[in-house]
């Protein structure tokens, strides 16, 4: 039995419709929020198996730069992790649009806004998701830390799930240019409840 | 089955408020009155952050709004201070934290009207564990850095550091470093003379002298018994060769106290150089040189310093 | 005559289906895949009602339907979208736009806004 979970063109076609919606939403929530008009870049949606994880990250993150990943577990029928991944400019630029005055940005700070963010837009994009697809999911507090390389970034990942959506995002605010990823990594179950949905989905059009 | 809610609110073991997104406070369960002391009648209808003024109110109004729009829950992650309301922790022994360090989650309570709740939780005893875990860790990897007997820097360490020294100095246009090789004098003798206690003080008082010796950006490690190595930082040939006879002369004047109250005293021997493009890159060919010269100092007379060329 | 505008197969798959639903087999639905596409086809064959995605490739849906309502002052556009910050709706109506659906459409949105536009 194929250990992979794969999505055929038809599922992967559906999700990235879904993703879509889900991620309109995060979107809107994060301009709500902050008060500022975001610009919705079309997400780059990208579905893959998380053995080819590591070598999306190393084309992704160049080693040069110093990343902060986030990480929030989420349950129910959709359970894995959601990861987001954001460069230091990034970072800070993002400090910027949430207003935070230059002496204000300190280390603990920035962290604090992409724990913030990260919180957005993973429960919204989750939440979502899984609202389109019939089912519930719970999530638990993030996670931050700093890499300075992928060689940093747990290699767990690759055993423990199976499947990777990542959804790679440029939040447009009028004046500053935030880059991220966001990874949303599925159990093998999830993956197959995923699948099943989708087919769901598909059937009913 | 009908739940008592009442019942719960105020008989739970964690801190629950409820608050409308101006952050005016609706409800204050038991276990906020008696750990901050402040009754729920009194602080009804009042600005939680006029109640308690360290409270960041721009980033809680923030959250509150966060989990209004979201219908999610919201984090508070605490950077500077490690809980949302300051509760002195009550324990005299083990004190690890003044304050009770907290777990917050923020969550939408009322849609229409705009209420949020705050659930506290007294993460304290988990963060204790932790701090110290850390604190062993840090420690642990000091000690594998350290000799045992004179607590000062070990072989293992002095090759890191070195390559690390190497490495800055190539980087930055080859400013020049050295190393001293230094060897107790009749190190044998003292031993058998005087017993190995007296033996270990000694080796224990040269290394805090050569120590005293050297800038912080400078390491001092003991090689093995009688032998210790200087790694001097932006030091050249002629510096180091100073620094190596101010530590022999300051030997030469010390001595130690035997529990018979004699006098013991000793001198030692070294060896300088410089690293160098003779030495191929490769620091253990400076500390060949630097030993030949120590070999040349202990042949010539002992308690003396030879500069290798 | 109707058309449909979303660069994505799915979403111009669920446009079709709920618009056939509301406005019955007989129906002709144009697919155009960007707002470049949308215009050339509206331009061709005048449909009495579009249904427009907003985030296209090569023309996105705000510069459609702002030529489609150059073009024809009184073009039907619906606007079925992701993006449902309240600017960009703002912006969408104010390029011509007559109505806005909160993407994933059904058929009991769909009918809703039509009725509510008097359109059928």
């Amino acid at each position: 039995m194929k250990d992979v979970i794969e999505l055929n063109e038809d599922e992967r076609d559906c999700l990235q419709e879904l993703m879509n919606i889900a991620y309109g939403a995060a979107t809107a929530a994060i301009s709500e929020i902050i008060g500022k008009f975001a610009t919705l870049s079309i997400p780059s949606i990208k579905s893959i198996s998380t053995v080819n994880l590591i070598e999306h990250l190393n084309q992704k993150l160049l080693d040069k730069n110093q990343y902060f990943v986030v990480n929030q577990l989420i349950n129910g029928h959709l359970a894995g992790e959601n990861i987001f991944i954001i460069d230091e400019e990034s970072s800070l630029n993002l400090a910027r649009e949430f207003d935070l005055e230059e002496e204000e940005c300190t280390e603990n700070e920035i962290k604090d806004i992409i724990l913030e963010i990260t919180n957005i837009l993973s429960s919204v994009t989750s939440g979502k998701l899984a609202a389109l697809i019939d089912t519930n999911i719970s999530f638990s507090a993030p996670n931050i830390t700093k890499i300075n390389s992928v060689g940093e970034f747990d290699k767990r990942f690759t055993g423990e799930y199976s499947h990777v959506i990542i959804i790679s995002t440029e939040l447009n605010f009028e004046e500053q240019n935030i880059k991220g990823d966001l990874m949303i990594l599925t159990k093998k179950e999830s993956s197959v409840f995923l699948k099943q949905a989708l087919n769901i989905a598909l059937e009913n059009l | 089955m009908t739940i008592n809610s009442n019942l719960i609110f105020n008989t739970v073991n964690n801190g629950i408020i409820i608050l409308d997104e101006n952050l005016n406070v609706l409800a204050w369960n038991k276990w906020l009155e008696i750990s901050t002391k402040v009754k729920e009648k009194e602080i009804i209808g009042k600005n939680l952050c006029e109640y308690f003024s360290y409270i960041n109110e721009k980033k809680l109004k923030r959250k509150a709004k966060t989990v209004l729009v979201t219908n999610n829950p919201s984090f508070l992650s605490l950077s500077t201070n490690n809980f949302l309301l300051d509760i002195p922790v009550s324990n005299v022994t083990n004190k690890v934290f003044e304050s009770m360090q907290q777990d917050i989650t923020i969550l939408p309570y009322d849609l229409e009207k705009n209420h949020i709740c705050i659930y506290i939780y007294d993460n304290t005893q988990m963060c204790e564990v932790n701090k110290k875990l850390e604190k062993l860790n840090d420690e642990l990897i000091d000690m594998s850095h350290r000799d045992p007997l004179t607590q000062i820097f070990n072989r293992r360490y002095f090759a890191e550091q070195s390559e690390k020294i190497k490495s800055y100095s190539q980087r930055n246009n080859n400013i020049p470093f050295s190393l001293i090789t230094l060897d107790i004098d009749k190190f044998k003798n003292i031993n058998d003379t005087y017993g190995h206690m007296v033996g270990d003080d000694v080796i224990i008082k040269v290394a805090h002298i050569i120590e005293e010796e050297v800038r912080n950006s400078d390491v001092v490690a003991r090689f093995g018994g009688e032998e210790f190595v200087m790694l001097l930082q932006d030091c050249n040939l002629e510096n180091a060769y100073k620094v190596a006879e101010k530590a022999r002369l300051s030997i030469q004047e010390s001595c130690v106290i035997t529990h018979k109250n004699k006098e013991v005293k000793f001198t030692v021997s070294l060896g300088v150089a410089q690293f160098d493009e003779s030495d191929n890159n490769n620091i253990e060919n400076t500390l060949s040189r630097a030993d030949a010269a120590l070999y040349k100092a202990k042949d010539g007379g002992r308690n003396q310093t030879v500069v290798s060329n | 005559m109707y058309l449909v505008a979303d660069d994505s197969k799915m979403a111009r798959k669920m446009a079709v289906k709920n618009l056939t639903l509301v406005v019955g087999q007989q129906a002709t639905i144009l697919e155009a895949q960007n707002g470049l596409e949308a215009l050339e086809l509206y331009k061709e064959h005048n449909p009495s009602l579009c249904l427009m995605d907003l985030t296209m490739p090569v023309m996105d849906g705000f510069e459609a339907i702002e030529k489609i309502c150059t073009f024809d002052k009184d073009a039907k556009i619906i606007v079925i979208s992701a993006d449902i910050q309240e600017l960009s709706m703002k912006k969408a109506k104010d390029n011509g736009a007559i109505g806005f659906i909160k993407k994933p459409v059904n058929e009991e949105s769909l009918k809703k806004m039509i009725h509510a536009l008097g359109l059928v």
